[in-house]
């Protein structure tokens, strides 16, 4: 019988274990006295500065707020789900083209000037503006990016007998026979036997380090070759890139790749996870020129032992134009505490803006919090100037429309194909455009 | 295994405690997935917007979906390799075994089994992977196995083979073991090799293991999921997109509930054709053998 | 015709390498430097470097990911929970199954057995939105609860087993006065025992190695180890040294199921289970 009644007991015990494994012990007791609050991003270095700026909201306040880094890749499909389920965090970023989709679904809450009057003037104007649908703000400005720029690594260019004057003045033209971003990036891109792409013995299947990150990266490359080729991506909600200026941009990406061999293999940077591997491959000193953003800044500090700068990115027929982007901070209709929910908030969009550019992680879209961004790359003796110069020139419009997420995997099978080379760029081009447009008005 | 329908032991009472919680776990697990994925095959649905009724649209719709029937062939293909591939192997050394049994060898044969297959998936996920894969590194030159469309699918289906293969010698070898010995001396009396006694008197014998294991191995190998998740995630460029990962990407990825019910009806049937087909073909070519 | 033992051996080296060498390999790499990997070098592991990989992805994060030591705490709640709960169903079904007449059985067993037929991810899509809808997101009930009572491998095994008890045993403790629950309490459960830790510890394993299910419904909210390690792959892409710690974490528990069950359990089960 003692065993029958063991037995018993560790059924319970673990029927009540499951039963009570929901319930966070924290929450219940804790919610009313000291209330949390939950924030969602995908950068893990703006993530490393929230939390100090959330422990100084912690001590003014009481508001505990709790980050959550989704990593790229998942953030979309996770966010949308979560959204779905009433379980996203209380607080989450957004960016351009995935916004609409959850305003228009009444799933955020608008920031209003009654809330927010004394930040609103600090914000950057052009940010509010792409954030305003139907006449209302949908989120706090928090980060406004500098223009691309293209990182260098200077072993990697002294090696190759580069200078960075050279890497600053690269000029592509896609109807020439040939430019200096060809030329150059082939002589940086190196089997293990030490040919460059440019002799006739080079081994592709051996290449010990890539001259460029020629990709479908569509915030950075894609965009800002299209632009410098004065074709666009899109006009307003339509996509447009089925032009013949278009078309040029694509075929000369695709040969970057597949003809000049300068840059990995588009299988292995095709999206979503693709934007890694170039990253990775730059950081670990296999890669010369890099063209990204200022989203990378803070990953290559850390990880790179080699001496690198920012050159301006290359430029095509019509300059060198570069994609600038806003990223907000959204509320969520169905956050628990709507009261802590809107503090934070504003603590973000005012006070607690100083602290995202502090160690250099992003610029921040509070204009009167900017200069610590910019001090402590000064101090880094990193020259940051080419990213914010490039956008003198004119600026590519970020990716936009409701529904855009629809369009994106409408669009994407044609262009893994084009860019692996298995999909002709004229034909390619035409069906991923109309995949893309019909997607975007909602006829599939 | 003998069924005494006839004589149960309890004839007075009721089986109903005994067969209760079971019959819960089964309403929980099977009943609710099945009605509720019946009636989401029948409308159109993205997680946000409501739920609107689409009839049996969706089931046209995906039934003339290039991506999708090329995803039940891709399923199909991966599956027939990866059971061929298991089972020949798992044949083998389970025969091996059953000449002289080893522990240590059913022992090491059993360890993929016991790890996860997701586990599995990075372990030669980083063996192979192109760029960064120490098999790469090794070698000095690229891997372009997992970036081949035609390579990849037999990479999937030889990873499962690899994970699965013990599983399968240890059911071979065990079954061997049940032959009575006598048969096989009688055969060797006869003068018969050891090649012949296998194909003429072992494996006949093993007839229900066999469909057994032809059965529970293909269809194991038509869902499988964790390994290619992990492995290609469906790439490159589609050709290892088997119907299981397309089924949750439409539902998860492209938000089309509708039309990944509708792929996930679909797909079950045609899980149900293979079945009977695997137990029709069973029947015929043991027919010689059945009273 | 080279000669059996000979073929023998042969063959079951090259397959005992097939399988130790990646393993090998793995351990290797968890013991290597990410730089060392990148050069192909594993020749010099150490195990301080496995120590500092393990350190790294064992803890969580700051920004809220789990570490996979937590994961491996929350897997094992999980599957505890699930092996008594499944294998105490199924023992219970498969003694009605076994030595009771009812009406339907036949179409029972036949409806049980071919739920078989279902592939996992067509049920687990559908149940994700059940579950989600009653507020098990992110929870271990939500994670267990689906297929806490039904196991119908573990219900076709263990009723073999039990109509391969001899029938005058069971017969002569009836005739002793023994009820349905008195006779599996002291008759049926003492000689199936083996067998019945055997299914559990398959029961175990396989609630331990689920990914589709947890991952849905869990994902990175109560990460299963098996999530934890595809998150992980997913981040550190090229990071593989920190990748491959990881997958040693995930795998430790299978070893040591491995050691402690295969040798004398694994053949007398699938022995047993051939009746």
């Amino acid at each position: 019988m003692i065993k029958k009644t063991a037995l018993t007991m560790a059924l319970v015990a673990s029927l009540c274990l499951l039963a009570v494994a929901p319930l966070n012990p924290a929450s219940a007791a804790d919610a009313k006295t000291n209330p949390t609050v939950t924030v969602r991003l995908w950068d893990n270095a703006v993530a490393s500065a929230y939390q100090t700026s959330f422990a100084q909201l912690y001590k003014k306040t009481g508001i505990r707020v709790k980050t959550e880094v989704i990593p790229w890749a998942n953030y979309w499909t996770q966010l949308h789900t979560d959204l779905a389920s009433k379980t996203a965090s209380d607080i989450f970023w957004v960016n351009a083209g995935n916004f609409k989709l959850y305003d228009r679904a009444g799933l955020l809450t608008p920031i209003t000037k009654a809330n927010f009057g004394s930040q609103w003037n600090n914000w950057d104007a052009s940010v509010v503006k792409q954030y305003t649908d139907h006449g209302k703000l949908w989120g706090v400005p928090q980060l406004s990016d500098p223009g691309i720029g293209l990182y260098y690594n200077k072993q990697l260019l002294d090696q190759a007998g580069i200078t960075v004057a050279q890497v600053n003045k690269l000029q592509w033209n896609p109807t020439a026979t040939t430019d200096s971003l060809r030329s150059v990036t082939q002589k940086l891109t190196r089997d293990s036997a030490g040919h460059t792409a440019a002799d006739t013995s080079f081994d592709a299947s051996k290449v010990a380090s890539y001259g460029f990150n020629a990709a479908f990266d569509l915030n950075a490359i894609v965009l800002n070759f299209l632009g410098s080729n004065g074709a666009a991506w899109q006009k307003g909600d339509n996509f447009a890139f089925d032009s013949a200026k278009g078309r040029q941009t694509f075929q000369y990406l695709v040969d970057l790749i597949n003809k000049r061999k300068v840059s990995p293999p588009a299988l292995e940077t095709n999206p979503p996870a693709g934007g890694d591997l170039s990253r990775d491959l730059f950081i670990q000193g296999k890669m010369a020129l890099f063209e990204s953003g200022a989203y990378n800044l803070a990953n290559v500090l850390q990880g790179a032992n080699f001496t690198w700068g920012i050159a301006r990115i290359p430029a095509g027929p019509a300059g060198a134009i570069s994609v600038t982007n806003g990223i907000v901070a959204a509320a969520n209709k169905h956050a628990k505490n709507q009261a802590a929910t809107q503090k934070v908030l504003q603590w973000l969009g005012g006070e607690g803006a100083k602290y995202i550019g502090a160690k250099g992680a992003a610029l921040t879209a509070v204009k009167n919090a900017r200069t610590p961004f910019f001090n402590f790359w000064k101090a880094q003796s990193i020259d940051i100037s080419p990213m914010i110069s490039v956008l003198n020139n004119g600026y590519v419009q970020a990716p936009s429309g409701a529904n855009y997420g629809a369009a994106e995997t409408a669009y994407l099978p044609f262009f893994e194909s084009m860019f692996a080379g298995q999909l002709a760029v004229n034909t390619g081009i035409t069906q991923a455009q109309q995949a893309a447009n019909s997607a975007m008005k909602g006829t599939n | 295994m003998q069924s005494r329908n006839d004589l149960a032991l309890f004839p007075k009472n009721s089986p109903t405690p005994f067969l209760l919680p079971t019959l819960v776990g089964a309403a929980i697990a099977v009943a609710i997935p099945v009605l509720t994925l019946g009636w989401l095959s029948l409308v159109q649905w993205d997680l946000i917007s409501p739920v609107r009724w689409a009839g049996l649209d969706n089931f046209g719709r995906v039934l003339s979906d290039a991506a999708f029937l090329q995803s039940l062939g891709i399923s199909f293909y991966i599956s027939i390799w990866a059971t061929l591939l298991q089972l020949a192997i798992g044949t083998l050394a389970g025969y091996l075994q059953w000449t002289k049994a080893s522990r240590l060898v059913s022992g090491i044969y059993l360890l993929p089994w016991f790890a996860a297959p997701v586990a599995i998936g990075v372990i030669w996920k980083w063996l192979l992977t192109p760029e960064t894969g120490i098999l790469s590194k090794l070698l000095g030159t690229r891997l372009d196995i997992l970036t081949s469309g035609s390579l990849a699918p037999l990479a999937v289906a030889s990873v499962s083979a690899w994970l699965g293969f013990g599983y399968t010698a240890m059911f071979v070898a065990a079954g061997l073991r049940s032959i009575p010995t006598d048969t096989i001396e009688a055969a060797k009396l006869d003068g018969a090799s050891g090649r012949q006694i296998f194909w003429g008197v072992q494996l006949p014998q093993l007839g229900t293991l066999a469909l057994f294991l032809v059965v529970t191995t293909s269809l194991q190998t038509m869902g499988l999921f964790d390994i290619v998740y992990v492995l290609t995630g469906g790439g490159p460029l589609g050709a290892t997109d088997t119907a299981a990962l397309h089924i949750a990407n439409s539902a998860l990825y492209q938000f089309d509930v509708g039309g990944s019910a509708a792929s996930a009806v679909a797909f079950t049937a045609l899980e149900v054709i293979v079945f009977l087909v695997q137990v029709l073909v069973y029947r015929r070519l043991t027919r010689r053998y059945r009273a | 015709m080279p000669s059996l033992p000979l073929t023998r051996s042969l063959v079951q080296s090259l397959l005992c390498l097939a399988i130790l060498l990646p393993l090998t390999l793995l351990v290797l790499g968890a013991m290597s430097t990410e730089a060392d990997l990148l050069r192909g070098n594993l020749f010099q592991p150490s195990l301080s470097t496995l120590l500092d990989n393990l350190n790294a992805v064992a803890w969580g994060g700051k920004q809220g990911q789990a570490g996979l030591l937590a994961a491996v705490g929350n897997t094992a709640i999980i599957a505890a929970a699930t092996v008594i709960f499944q294998v105490g169903s199924s023992v219970l079904a498969a003694f009605g199954f076994a030595f009771f007449n009812f009406r339907f059985k036949r179409a029972g067993y036949a409806a049980l057995i071919f739920s078989y037929l279902i592939p996992p991810v067509v049920s687990v899509v559908p149940l994700f939105f059940v579950a989600t809808d009653l507020g098990l997101k992110e929870t271990a009930l939500g994670i267990a609860l689906p297929y806490l009572l039904f196991s119908p491998y573990a219900l076709v095994m263990l009723r073999g087993r039990f109509e391969s008890i001899p029938r005058q045993l069971l017969q002569q403790g009836i005739l002793d006065g023994l009820g349905p629950w008195k006779t599996l309490w002291y008759l049926v459960l003492p000689l199936c025992r083996p067998f019945i830790a055997i299914i559990g510890l398959v029961t175990f394993i396989s609630a331990w190695n689920s990914f589709l299910w947890p991952r849905l419904i869990a994902g990175s909210g109560f990460p299963q180890v098996t999530v934890a390690l595809g998150a992980l792959q997913g981040q550190y892409s090229s990071h593989w040294n920190l990748v491959l710690a990881g997958t040693l974490i995930a795998l430790l528990p299978a070893i040591v199921a491995f050691a402690v069950g295969h040798r004398q359990l694994m053949p007398r089960f699938v022995q047993e289970s051939q009746e």
